[in-house]
């Protein structure tokens, strides 16, 4: 089966400190399909990032450019604006870059709903401007950012224990805690028993 | 003794398993509480998503009906086809709902269907079995409202992986449906990736030919796709339920290729001129209503940024850079422009085909120090036949910067206004020369008599043609040959010019 045409953000794990300046690579691929033109909704927490208007554009499109939308969702779009540039396309869209303002852990995704009016797209040179977009595939490709206060802490990991990981460290200290006092419990009453 | 010893140690054991059972039942009881509250945070959402109520009735008229509903508000969208492994066709609600009613058109008749249902982020298949039915054997009689049940599937659907489907993008043909929610159906391309198009009911401003605020709009009203139409002025053939129009009939071929404009020039960088459609034929003007035209930086065969400067749709032959907001070209600047008569309805169907053409607003007033972009010499050649030359013709930035030459010539040297006392000059030519020599008789001018005194002045200009977008003035004054005088030719100082120079 073929791969079907899908956004992705590179790299897919960030380390940084707050304060920093974090480039995040806005990345295609259309397979065979000539496009003309990308549109994509990032979204991510706003209490740890915030995107910044400074934008790379990569060899695939003529015109890029990124705002944000609302706290916690930028947009950033790659435009073709002659239909002789379409071609198929692998490679970089755009860099853009966010600013980590606080520390914590957050995870970039590319909003893609279909049939959703501002969804992230792939449009194909075809003359009805067809979105080929895989959005299943797209939101796949998150990238995972992880900010420090000072230190880098390193990549987290999306997982159940990542989640909840606090819920899970305090059910087992309370768990230990209550199985100590039960025991503590046992042995007071065998000593009053047997005085 | 004894007792008094025993008894406050009695007292304090049992102070303590008092204590610790106080203690102890509070923390076991709060464990409880926040394992219950862990596990259900894990499950709230997925469980939410999770279509229950899932209710399929097959109609005669051809199609199927789906209800179900979920626990909270999501854009739900059924995968279905004639067997589990492909799931090629979509339909799906566009509204974000907790009761969703979605009908698949255009069902073969009596065939197995097999659907699973996408909400949110989350394919459901019931349980990996696939929710099924049979459409119905007629499927040519109206679409009278019976609807036998086919099965009423309960809750319970088993979450699986979303990354098995395909994706579930809209396609082109949008089928009008009786159900009070809009729904829209999708053929699927048979490709692997799933290819649709999307019609996004956007604001007017997405669909308007104002490319700019498009621009202006995307990723907040409009997207990409807007803009390239708009650029393109793609029309998308997309219907949509009770809002389909008819498709208007195609304008021929024929009548296209006799209306196409056949002349479209540059008189400046800002100003452009086409045929104009009641210059030819009735049926033009009666079918071809307006003109589309579009002014950018570079060629619209090339692959350089662009910057744009005209894309809207105009009802006169005339047009002035730059349109609307657009940005006013830069001197120096190319301009590459294309126009083409629209009918009413507009779109590459309903158009003539483009006829292009190119200017450019070079600035001759940036060479002013540029002694190669001068006039080195102008001189008569023979009586009435003058021609000049630049410094260096060959010299690139001269030439990219020049557009043409003006060219004025007067009985006594004097170019402007005269004074009281001045004889009154005889413009015998006040005209501009593509190439670098002139012709006379320019007009309605006289041809300048044997023995006639001329003086003429030349100088470059660019497309504005201003007197800050030219060279320096390069005056020559010069008499033609006597061996055929004709004094009765020599024009007298009271002759009216017919050229008056421009101020």
């Amino acid at each position: 089966m073929d791969t079907p045409a899908s956004l992705s953000l590179g790299p897919t794990s960030i380390s940084a400190s707050q304060g920093d300046q974090i480039p995040v690579d806005l990345l295609i691929y259309s397979g065979n399909n000539k496009t003309i033109s990308t549109d994509a909704y990032i979204t991510y927490d706003p209490q740890i990032l915030e995107i910044t208007t400074q934008i790379d554009g990569g060899d695939l499109f003529q015109s890029v450019g990124v705002k944000q939308i609302t706290p916690g969702k930028a947009y950033v779009y790659g435009i073709n604006l002659d239909l002789a540039q379409a071609k198929p396309m692998e490679g970089n869209v755009a860099r853009i870059y966010f600013q980590a303002i606080s520390s914590g852990t957050t995870k970039l995704q590319i909003d893609c709903v279909p049939f959703s009016e501002k969804t992230s797209q792939i449009v194909s040179q075809k003359e009805e401007l067809t979105n080929i977009i895989h959005c299943d595939s797209t939101r796949t490709h998150t990238s995972t950012v992880t900010i420090s206060g000072d230190n880098v802490l390193g990549t987290s990991t999306e997982n159940m224990f990542g989640l909840y990981k606090w819920h899970i460290s305090a059910a087992v200290l309370v768990a230990v805690l209550t199985a100590t006092l039960y025991i503590r419990y046992r042995n007071l009453t065998k000593q009053l028993k047997s005085t | 003794m004894q007792i008094a010893t025993s008894l406050p140690k009695s007292m304090s054991k049992k102070n303590i398993s008092v204590i610790a059972t106080a203690v102890g039942i509070p923390i076991v009881l709060a464990a409880v509480v926040m394992g219950f509250f862990i596990i259900q945070s894990g499950t709230t959402s997925a469980s939410e998503l999770a279509p229950s109520n899932v209710d399929i009735r097959v109609r005669e008229d051809g199609s199927a009906h789906v209800t179900w509903e979920t626990g909270q508000d999501t854009l739900a969208v059924i995968e279905y086809g004639e067997s589990p492994d492909a799931l090629s066709e979509v339909a799906f609600s566009e509204l974000e709902t907790t009761s969703h009613n979605v009908t698949l058109p255009g069902l073969k008749p009596n065939t197995k269907y097999y659907f699973q249902i996408r909400s949110g982020d989350t394919v459901y298949n019931n349980g990996g079995s696939f929710w099924e039915f049979q459409s119905s054997a007629n499927t040519t009689s109206s679409s009278k409202d019976s609807f036998p049940e086919v099965s009423n599937a309960s809750s319970g659907a088993e979450l699986v992986s979303p990354t098995v489907s395909q994706s579930a993008s809209p396609s082109a043909t949008i089928a009008p449906t009786p159900s009070p929610i809009a729904s829209i159906s999708a053929t699927l391309t048979p490709s692997a990736s799933s290819s649709a198009t999307l019609t996004s009911a956007s604001s007017s401003v997405c669909k308007s030919s104002n490319c700019i605020s498009i621009l202006q709009q995307l990723g907040s009203q409009c997207n990409t796709q807007d803009y390239v139409q708009c650029l393109l002025n793609v029309s998308l053939s997309i219907t949509q339920g009770a809002t389909n129009t008819p498709t208007p009939t195609a304008i021929s071929a024929a009548t296209k290729n006799s209306c196409a404009i056949s002349s479209f020039q540059s008189n400046s960088c800002t100003s452009w001129l086409w045929e104009d459609m009641s210059a030819k034929e009735k049926s033009c003007s009666d079918t071809f209503t307006k003109y589309f035209v579009q002014c950018k930086s570079s060629s619209f065969t090339s692959s350089d940024a662009s910057t744009w400067y005209c894309n809207e749709t105009v009802t006169s032959n005339e047009l002035t850079l730059p349109c609307g907001t657009a940005p006013t070209p830069a001197p120096g600047q190319s301009i590459f422009c294309r126009v083409r008569a629209e009918a009413e309805l507009g779109g590459d169907t309903n158009s003539t085909d483009w006829i292009y053409t190119n200017g450019s607003c070079s600035s001759y007033g940036n060479l002013s120090s540029v002694s190669n972009c001068q006039i080195g010499y102008m001189q008569q050649n023979v009586c009435g036949a003058w021609s000049w030359s630049l410094n260096n013709a060959t010299d690139p930035q001269c030439t990219s910067a020049l557009n043409h030459y003006k060219v004025q010539c007067t009985s006594n040297g004097i170019f402007t206004t005269p004074g009281a006392t001045t004889p009154t000059p005889y413009w015998y030519c006040n005209t501009t020369s593509e190439t670098n020599s002139l012709d006379m008789p320019c007009g309605n001018a006289l041809t300048p008599a044997d023995g006639q005194t001329l003086t003429c002045r030349v100088r470059p200009e660019d497309a504005y043609g201003t007197d800050s977008h030219a060279g320096d003035w390069t005056t020559t004054t010069a008499t033609c040959p006597t061996s055929t005088p004709t004094p009765t030719n020599t024009p007298t100082p009271t002759n009216t010019p017919t050229n008056t120079p421009t101020p």
